[in-house]
């Protein structure tokens, strides 16, 4: 992330800062509820915390908190609602860059929807959808839609007509436009836009969650622990979101780097 | 003289008079007005009948009766939401740009800082609020909290690419003409820094706004669009619903599309800094 670019990059080092800032937390943090400085109610302790985790993974139903099944369910909503949003975000993207006319008609739709945070959309989702399963996927699917299709719009714009024409005139198939023009273009833009879309989407997957009451899944239970003043399950559930969430990023900046690299371009673009 | 089918090329059809140049010129709006037209048209002759969705001049006239209705509705929620907005955001602006000066000033700082933030980066703002509660209680300051946790990020990288693209020479000059640390951070680093900042403080500003509709309506505190909203839920009222929404969506534009360019262009000006 930051100190790359610098001259004067030391690896070792920073990484060894980095680790024993990292500890130092967890020492004072452990040391701040050991020694009762602030009342464990308040600030359980790490190895408490680990103590909580190995509890709500190994009982199977007998508590109220079942970390296994609420992660399972929360990923399931995330990478089911992501799909569909990639599904019908990547088409609508490229038509509206091709063709005008549709550009024209979904650009102010598009500008409207990402002014909408989707957490105020969900009462009235609740209205429509329940307030089960199906409100959660939806505000994946509209979350994470807008950005990929703005992305891949942007993307498509960019990819030189030129290409285009000496491929139509070469005779290329569309499919062979498709994969060795289209897509090696687009490959950076859509990248970035998968990634803020999953950023947007995670965020408001987990505050949907603690609204749609039936639903289960990481953000209704820490709400729900609040309600039952369950401290050690509030801290422990926020570590694993943290945790979780840190885990996708990284996974999505490997693809970036990765994609930067396969297609040619240096500078990992669009990284917001 | 141009042959006259030489004039008009493929990709510029030829005008074809006032009408058509308008709605070339204005198609966004027009387009946004031809949907709520279609909108209204679906409910009102009863195509789609659905308690849930209600016409569009309906929700006209509960945004109408929320801004100057006996009670003032909206427009209380609207103050006391932009309120806790900026209360939250000044207090992250001002901690984000000090830490991140600080950071970007000290690679020793930044390196024990760097694995705090990125595990803070993807914690969705909201998580926060539990925790929040049990140190706080339930009231305005989780809301404002939840605000700062929200925006201080990017603030915070903004402030440190800022701080790090100072140029070494502009530093080395002042210290040679034997300029104090005081007067180089003021003068020299922060306004640097500053037009670094300037897009760190719209996404900012975007969490920032997400946020604070988000606690609101998660913990239905005092007043407040997010509460308004959740609030005619239980009521059902829904024109006022989808009139809290799209005053949300309205002011959400406005920050983002007219507030900060313009801020953008003022600071850039007067820094001297257009290119």
């Amino acid at each position: 992330m930051a100190g790359h670019a610098r001259g004067r990059w030391r690896p070792s080092r920073n990484i060894c800062i980095g680790a024993a800032s990292v500890g130092t937390v967890l020492l004072l943090w452990q040391t701040m509820s050991s020694l009762g400085v602030v009342p464990t109610v308040l600030l359980p302790g790490p190895v408490t915390l680990a103590r909580q985790a190995v509890v709500l993974a190994g009982q199977g139903g007998a508590v109220p908190f079942q970390l296994e099944h609420d992660i399972t369910l929360t990923m399931v909503r995330l990478l089911g609602g992501f799909a569909c949003a990639v599904a019908l975000a990547v088409p609508l993207g490229v038509i509206s860059a091709l063709w005008p006319p549709a550009g024209k008609l979904l650009q102010p739709v598009f500008a409207v929807l990402m002014a909408v945070p989707a957490i105020a959309i969900v009462p009235i989702l609740m209205l429509i959808t329940g307030i089960g399963n199906a409100t959660d996927v939806t505000v994946v699917i509209f979350t994470a839609f807008v950005p990929i299709a703005v992305y891949v719009h942007e993307g498509v714009k960019l990819v030189d007509r030129r290409y285009y024409w000496t491929a139509r005139s070469f005779g290329t198939r569309p499919v062979d436009v498709f994969r060795h023009i289209l897509l090696p273009g687009i490959a950076v833009p859509l990248i970035a836009g998968l990634r803020m879309g999953m950023g947007y989407a995670w965020r408001s997957l987990i505050a949907t969650e603690s609204l749609t009451a039936l639903s289960g899944g990481l953000g209704y239970s820490i709400f729900q622990a609040a309600q039952f003043f369950d401290t050690r399950t509030i801290y422990l559930y926020m570590v694993v979101i943290a945790l979780l969430g840190f885990g996708i990023e990284a996974l999505f900046r490997h693809a970036e780097r990765r994609t930067a690299i396969r297609w040619g371009v240096i500078a990992s673009g669009g990284s917001q | 003289m141009q042959p006259a089918h030489a004039r008009g090329t493929a990709c510029e059809p030829p005008r074809r008079g006032r009408l058509a140049g308008f709605v070339r010129r204005h198609s966004n709006p027009l387009i946004l007005i031809a949907l709520l037209a279609i909108w209204q048209m679906l409910v009102g002759f009863g195509l789609v009948h659905n308690p849930a969705v209600p016409s569009p001049t309906a929700i006209a006239h509960s945004l109408w009766k929320g801004f100057l209705g006996p009670h003032h509705i909206l427009a209380i929620a609207t103050a006391a939401t932009l309120g806790r907005l900026i209360l939250g955001f000044a207090i992250a602006l001002l901690a984000a740009s000090a830490l991140g000066l600080l950071a970007g000033r000290n690679d020793d700082i930044a390196a024990a800082l760097n694995p705090l933030v990125a595990l803070w980066i993807p914690l969705p703002g909201i998580v926060t609020i539990p925790v929040l509660s049990l140190w706080l209680g339930v009231g305005q300051a989780v809301i404002v909290c939840t605000v700062i946790f929200s925006a201080w990020i990017p603030l915070y990288l903004g402030a440190l690419q800022g701080a790090r693209s100072v140029a070494a020479r502009q530093l080395w000059v002042a210290r040679s003409y034997g300029a104090t640390r005081w007067s180089t951070v003021c003068h020299i680093i922060v306004p640097s820094a500053l037009v670094q900042m300037l897009p760190a403080l719209r996404v900012g500003m975007g969490y920032a706004w997400r946020a604070v509709i988000a606690a609101e309506i998660i913990t239905q505190h005092g007043e407040g669009l997010g509460v308004t909203i959740f609030a005619a839920r239980q009521f059902f009222d829904v024109a006022t619903m989808y009139a809290g929404v799209i005053l949300i969506a309205l002011l959400g534009l406005t920050i983002e599309k007219i507030l900060f360019p313009q801020l953008e262009r003022r600071t850039l000006k007067r820094w001297g800094l257009v290119v």
